[in-house]
């Protein structure tokens, strides 16, 4: 899957582990930003603090 | 060597993945890898990134409340300490904040026995209940490092622990009142503020300055509870249903370190406090007198009731209770009683 990827990205191969780095940034930031802060409230192994739960 | 093409294939064949399930499981593998690096990723990110957030966002809002209410580690600069006079303007002169003293024009302020100086909690006219994420103040706890200082925010919802500081139970007292000021605060993850909560043993200073005050409670006892204790959190802990005579804190955070089966709960118990000017105040806050934090709450007019009582510790803290370690709040004379 991820080789069928890497083919399909555009331009030498320079240009294509560029690109695949930049993807790769930009799949971090959306989990940072997004993904693991809704886990972290939602997920079962997140511990909780407070009394009455 | 003669390539094998399928006849219905409209894309190289690779290695390994020849046919349709090749392909599947070719595909599988790799999302459960991709799956296991994003967890271990999320772990990562909690144990670590969590903590960079919280301890930035903690500490802006450390300076911030620092640089408006006048707070340090330790109480009030003693250079800033307030002139032995009450304000000769109305009550509200001082600073509106959380336990603020509001004497009466020409009264002596009153200690933490005066029911003008403690409202009730669930707000009044003059002070209402401060909104969710509103500052109420900064918490100092000297038994976990001389440098620990971390706000205090109104609310227990994750957008409060988990960004913004320790977080105060709406339902329950404001720090200074009469009855149990209840903080909650992760352990592990965003910012760790209560990780060593464990270390904490009677006697320890839990300081909180807010807007007008700033409170010296002491640890009276530890427990480990089940997360449904809601006893603890209870305007008389472990006695829910009593009428409350007593100023407390509690914090609470999880237990285990890494685990939440269980919760850590602290106890303490007000033991002195110091009214605060900030630095930009025009008013002087009304001088604290020495306080009696077992002392039963007077008539609620404003004065103090016994005026010629003489103050067996001018140094303004309760001369049964500890005093421990270097950050003992600085003694400061007591008012000269004005009629």
């Amino acid at each position: 899957m991820y080789a069928l990827l890497f083919r399909l990205l555009p331009g030498p191969l320079w240009l294509r582990v560029v690109l695949a780095v930049f993807l790769i940034i930009a799949v971090l930031f959306l989990l940072v930003q997004f993904v693991f802060p809704w886990l972290d409230e939602h997920s079962p192994l997140t511990p909780d603090v407070t009394i009455d739960d | 060597m003669r390539s094998r093409r399928r006849p219905d294939a409209a894309r190289p064949v690779q290695r390994g993945a020849r046919t349709p399930l090749g392909w599947t499981a070719l595909v599988t593998g790799e999302l459960l890898l991709t799956l296991g690096v994003v967890v271990i990723l999320f772990v990562a990110w909690q144990l670590w990134w969590t903590n960079v957030e919280a301890d930035t966002t903690h500490a802006r809002a450390v300076e911030r409340m620092s640089r408006e209410y006048g707070c340090a580690p330790g109480g009030p600069p003693t250079e800033e300490r307030p002139p032995a006079e009450a304000p000769a303007a109305g009550p509200e002169s001082a600073a509106v904040g959380p336990g603020v003293p509001a004497a009466g024009p020409g009264a002596p302020a009153a200690g933490p026995g005066d029911a003008d100086w403690a409202p009730a909690p669930g707000g009044s006219a003059e002070r209402p209940v401060p909104e969710e994420g509103e500052d109420l103040g900064v918490v100092y706890i000297p038994r976990l490092g001389a440098d620990y200082e971390r706000p205090l925010i109104q609310g227990t919802g994750a957008e409060v622990l988990d960004t913004l500081g320790l977080g105060h139970y709406v339902s329950t007292a404001l720090p200074g009142e009469v009855g149990n000021a209840a903080i909650a605060g992760h352990r592990q993850t965003h910012g760790k503020v209560l990780d060593r909560i464990d270390e904490l043993r009677a006697g320890d200073r839990v300081e909180v300055c807010t807007a007008g005050v700033y409170y010296s409670y002491a640890v009276t006892e530890t427990r480990i509870v089940a997360p449904s204790e809601t006893g603890v959190l209870a305007p008389v802990p472990g006695a829910p249903g009593e009428e409350p005579t007593a100023r407390m804190l509690t914090l609470t955070s999880c237990h285990p370190r890494f685990g939440d089966t269980e919760r850590y709960v602290v106890h303490a118990e007000l033991e002195s406090w110091r009214p605060l000017t900030g630095p930009d105040a025009a008013d002087p806050a009304p001088d604290g007198e020495d306080p009696a934090p077992d002392r039963a709450d007077p008539a609620p007019d404003g004065e103090d009731p016994a005026p010629d009582r003489a103050d067996p510790a001018p140094d303004g803290e309760d001369p049964a209770a500890p005093v421990s370690g270097p950050e003992a709040p600085e003694p400061f004379p007591t008012t000269p009683e004005e009629s």
